[in-house]
């Protein structure tokens, strides 16, 4: 592998730490009596939102629809995926620095 | 006394009765003038000045007293559009102010739970002699108190009680930086400084009655007050207040009327001097005295009430002492200013140099100089004295007379660009006039009988002098007619031009007073838009919907209940008997903007709660007859607010229904 290559990989293998640092997903509600809108987000470890109370506001206004509330503890994905994205990262940086 | 009868040239009263009677003619006049002049008065363009499109915000808040109903009425400026009421020395069963187990401390006082009050005066906090947007202190006249409402809730946070004072008008006047809010007295008492029951003739008024003027120590941090100590003073009445700025800042001016100590029918009897006092106290030194130890202790009895930030719970300490000063022992801390007979307001100019008195029954408004008294006290330009307080000679003090400015002056605001505004309350005018040559420049109709004035900062360093707002007395003809009690007014007037414009005609709540205006950017961002849950610190909160619960013991009956949208938990419950006492603690558990959620229940002899996300509010209840009691939300808080409802059974004495509770699905009993 050239030294271009390595390098890019190192950095393709550390940009995944981004995942800790920024949502993976972004859902955005409006509605007319929301005017400053309703942001959920959804990191690789947990569920959260522009407010702290975000989760909770979007439970309340599912529950209308008959939606069952979101629940971070219900989704195994959240506790597994950190370790994926770890395990994705060593190898990279494996690949990057052995030679 | 001799200093006051030398002082007393005696006012022909043949003259004015003469001026009196000319009164009415002088108003027939103007009736026929009066659309002419309106319409000339009125801005061309006036409505898209005050028009602020929906959905866009005002530029100022204006705090608006209540006087009579003891709340603050929240204004938006320039629209004049009502934003919120503050209860704050009357109770307010909109959302269970004064009724709710929570709030009813507020209201306790030496006397008991007094709830309702006179409030006369908003004041806004203050940092280098400009508005801060902190706090506004508002005053109660009838039961000597002053309050304190936090600027980021609009709620009244701390009511404290004025022991040995009794009609608290000229109150609550802060100083530069709000180390302090004076609090006067208006109706001179006996007072007992060995603390014994102050009773008297009332016909030993000029012996024996006298009054206090309250320092009240304004914590930096929290704003939590503490009356630090009062001056004892001659029994005149304190009429009104307000704080130097600038070269005057260690002082404040009281007015005085009633020099003569008529006890009765005092329209006539207090009218006799032709001059009263403008009393000078330079609190500065006040304070250095009580810190040397010059203040005597006395016994009192008076409350103080504040409210938990966390808890949101009321709760009342009752203090046993308060120190005083004797002016006669504290050379240089009180000097008397004589004033045309009768005055009412006295308000210093942004530089603080001018003191500018109006009073009721003077034809000038005289603009006394802080310079020249700071000289006249050097040069010991005393006249006499007054139970050891020297009178200033009137002329050595005096700057200049406003001449022919109107009739009846009462209170004056200013614009920092150099001029005055004085209110007229006989005349039914503003008159403005000139800071530099003491000459009339602009005068505008208002309607009818206007009190105080307010301009955004006019009282301060900094005045915003755009916007005035003149606040009537009187509405007769105004508004579409509403039976014999009709709405007081208030005007908005553009102050920003040479001439003054009428902009805005808004009738108010009950009868404002004073008012304060703010910039709207000092506040709004320190708006609080909920209660985090995670802090409430009620000890009877429950936070989550599996800890809500009923638990009796004895014949008291707790509900630990939870409210979001759109249910309550319990919202059925059985097990309660005639002969019980119920305390709804209900908790908002919304973590949302504008979500408050209301509860009410069937035959409750007290009010509804309106409990704010995050919070806990009780409701105290004690049915008295069996039967099926719904209890609902009283607040539009969703879609499905109308099904946000329950019942409560009350079954008859010695019935042993038990204790049952649930929402959904029945919970087994604790």
């Amino acid at each position: 592998m050239s030294q271009f290559s390595r390098i890019l990989m190192l950095l393709a293998a550390l940009s995944m730490s981004m995942l800790f640092f920024f949502p993976l997903w972004k859902i955005y509600l409006q509605a007319p009596q929301y005017p400053e809108g309703l942001e959920m987000h959804i990191w690789v470890n947990k569920i959260g939102g522009d407010t702290e109370y975000t989760l909770q506001n979007f439970n309340i206004l599912n529950h209308y629809i008959g939606m069952r509330p979101i629940d971070a503890e219900a989704f195994p994905e959240l506790k597994i995926m950190p370790y994926v994205v770890y395990a994705l990262m060593l190898l990279g940086l494996l690949v990057a620095l052995l030679k | 006394m001799s200093t006051i009868q030398t002082l007393k040239t005696k006012l022909p009263k043949a003259a004015l009765l003469a001026s009196m009677a000319a009164l009415p003619f002088m108003q027939s006049c103007d009736m026929g003038d009066r659309a002419t002049a309106q319409a000339s008065m009125m801005s061309s363009d006036a409505a898209s000045k005050v028009y602020v499109e929906p959905g866009k915000h005002d530029e100022l808040y204006g705090f608006l007293s209540g006087g009579y109903n003891g709340q603050v009425s929240v204004y938006g400026i320039p629209s004049g559009r009502l934003l919120k009421i503050v209860p704050v020395f009357t109770q307010h069963a909109e959302n269970g102010y004064g009724y709710s187990e929570e709030s009813k401390a507020m209201l306790n006082t030496s006397f008991g739970n007094v709830p309702w009050d006179d409030l006369h005066h908003p004041k806004l906090s203050r940092t280098d002699g400009q508005t801060d947007g902190r706090w506004l202190f508002v005053n109660g006249n009838n039961t000597p108190r002053i309050a304190r409402i936090d600027l980021s809730t609009f709620e009244t946070v701390e009511i404290l009680e004025i022991p040995n004072s009794a009609g608290n008008h000229c109150s609550p006047y802060p100083t530069n930086n709000t180390e302090y809010v004076v609090a006067g007295t208006r109706f001179s008492v006996p007072i007992n400084t060995d603390g014994t029951p102050a009773e008297a003739g009332l016909d030993e008024y000029k012996e024996k009655f006298r009054a206090s003027l309250s320092f009240i120590k304004v914590d930096k941090e929290s704003g939590d007050m503490n009356l630090d100590f009062q001056i004892m003073m001659p029994g005149f009445d304190y009429d009104l207040a307000n704080g130097g700025k600038g070269p005057s800042e260690d002082w404040i001016f009281f007015t005085t009327y009633n020099t003569e100590k008529a006890g009765t029918l005092k329209e006539a009897g207090a009218s006799q001097n032709d001059k009263d006092f403008l009393a000078a106290v330079n609190w500065k030194l006040a304070e250095k005295y009580v810190k040397e130890g010059k203040a005597k202790e006395m016994p009192a009895n008076y409350y103080h009430n504040k409210l938990d930030k966390n808890s949101h719970i009321a709760k009342s300490e009752v203090k046993k002492s308060v120190r005083f000063l004797d002016p006669a022992d504290c050379p240089g801390m009180v000097y008397l200013i004589p004033v045309p007979k009768s005055p009412h307001g006295i308000d210093t100019d942004p530089s603080g140099e001018y003191m500018v008195v109006s009073g009721k029954l003077a034809s000038v408004i005289p603009v006394h100089s802080f310079s020249k008294m700071q000289k006249a006290i050097k040069d010991k330009d005393f006249i006499g004295d007054v139970a050891g307080i020297p009178i200033l000679r009137y002329e050595s003090v005096l700057h200049a007379e406003v001449k022919e400015p109107g009739l009846g002056p009462l209170h004056t605001e200013f614009d920092g660009k150099g001029n005055a505004y004085t209110s007229m309350f006989v005349s039914s005018e503003v008159v403005k006039w000139s800071l530099k040559d003491f000459t009339v420049l602009d005068r505008i109709p208002v309607y009818y009988s206007v009190g105080h004035l307010v301009i955004p900062g006019g009282d301060t360093k900094d005045p915003y002098g755009k916007y005035l707002i003149a606040m009537n007395k009187i509405t007769k003809d105004r508004y579409l007619p509403t039976g014999p009690e009709l709405a007081h007014s208030a005007q908005l007037i553009d102050i920003s031009g040479d001439k003054m414009k009428l902009l805005l005609d808004f009738p108010t709540v009950a009868e404002p007073h004073y008012a304060q205006v703010i910039h709207a950017d000092k506040v709004a961002p320190r708006s609080v838009k909920f209660y985090e849950l995670e802090k409430n610190s009620h000890p009877h909160a429950v936070k989550k919907e599996s800890e809500a619960r009923v638990e009796r013991k004895g014949n008291v009956v707790r509900v630990y209940q939870t409210a979001i949208r759109s249910h309550m938990t319990p919202d059925n419950i059985e097990g309660i008997h005639v002969g019980d006492t119920v305390y709804f603690h209900v908790t908002n558990l919304e973590q949302d903007w504008d979500v408050p959620h209301g509860f009410a229940i069937m035959g409750a002899t007290n009010a509804e709660l309106l409990i704010m996300p995050g919070a806990t509010q009780t409701l105290k209840w004690v049915p008295t007859r069996p039967g099926i009691f719904p209890m609902y939300c009283t607040d539009f808080c969703s879609a499905l607010h109308q099904e946000m409802q329950g019942y409560v059974r009350v079954s008859p004495k010695g019935v042993n229904t038990p204790l049952k509770y649930y929402t959904g699905e029945q919970k087994p009993a604790l």
